[in-house]
């Protein structure tokens, strides 16, 4: 078995979601998704980070973008006129998300493959490139970057995806559509 | 007018639900996380349905509804939990609590807006 595909199929998982994830939310549509380096530096001025952590996988995805050039996700959902400064805390708060839709996609494929993993809370920041360092933990890694293009525009995406166990497989498939549970 | 209380942290989110919930005809009340929740649920009157987010600073949406059954600030209302967060152990929780529904984002407009007919009654 190869480990790193394995590692890999979490990473399509997170891929499929993110243009659903972000159509669903922002109303627009026509994302397209492009592969890129996993290392180097991301010069775009904010990025969010949000963390998928059981006892034996740890998930962390960033996304960096550029609040004023994105400022379009917004004037899509708000229809009155909105100042640049309150433009953009909504579009991080519009990227956290996003964030949190595609890392809830991924639990809830995890949940029903008897993974276990809490999400973190997602937190956008300000500041130019990758200023995390993240700690690798496990012997099995993936890293994984890639664009996500709206017409001229673009924001990027990073991940590391580690396990613990030598044996873990996960099986890339559409999560049961959840929809509304009644108790 | 039936009078809703929203509970997510992403303002953005507030803002496309409110609008969906106030043209189907109803009030809608916001909180950005926890604590205000429970402060608007001691501070206002009438409200038919709280619609929760569980990933919240502060006080989570099962956090809220803990000290909300301890208050005894529940009565007479319908709670759903409107998350991505979709464990089983979570919702074994909230509905120990009282929750109603459990609803995973990304969900449909017209399912949510159908769920609520359905419990309030409309």
């Amino acid at each position: 078995m190869d480990k790193n595909q394995e590692l890999q199929k979490v990473i399509n998982i997170l891929k499929k979601s993110l243009v659903s994830s972000i159509e669903n939310y922002s109303l627009l549509s026509g994302f397209k998704v492009q592969e890129r380096e996993a290392e180097g530096g991301h010069f775009q001025r904010c990025l969010v980070v949000m963390l998928l952590v059981g006892s034996d996988v740890h998930i962390t995805l960033k996304i960096f973008f550029d609040p004023a050039l994105w400022s379009i996700l917004i004037s899509k959902i708000y229809t009155e006129e909105i100042s640049d400064d309150r433009s953009e805390e909504l579009v991080n708060d519009a990227f956290k998300e996003i964030t949190n839709l595609m890392l809830g996609h991924l639990k809830r494929v995890f949940d029903e493959q008897k993974i276990e993993a809490d999400l973190s809370l997602p937190v956008a920041m300000r500041g130019y490139d990758d200023i995390f360092a993240n700690e690798i933990r496990y012997p099995q890694f993936v890293r994984a970057g890639w664009a996500v293009e709206y017409n001229e525009l673009s924001f990027l995406c990073n991940c590391i995806v580690q396990v613990k166990d030598p044996n873990f497989t996960i099986e890339d498939v559409e999560p049961a559509d959840a929809g509304i549970e009644f108790f | 007018m039936i009078k809703i209380l929203i509970a997510d942290d992403s303002e953005t989110f507030r803002h496309t639900l409110s609008n969906d919930l106030k043209e189907q005809g109803y009030a809608v009340h916001q909180a950005s996380d926890g604590q205000e929740a429970i402060e608007m649920m001691r501070r206002l009157e009438q409200i038919s349905l709280i619609i929760l987010d569980v990933n919240m600073p502060g006080a989570d949406g099962l956090e809220v509804l803990e000290t909300s059954q301890k208050e005894d600030l529940l009565k007479d209302k319908v709670v759903f939990m409107l998350t991505a967060n979709s464990s089983a152990e979570l919702k074994e929780r909230g509905k120990k609590l009282g929750v109603r529904a459990w609803i995973t984002k990304p969900y449909k407009k017209e399912t949510l807006i159908m769920a609520i007919e359905k419990v309030l009654g409309k």
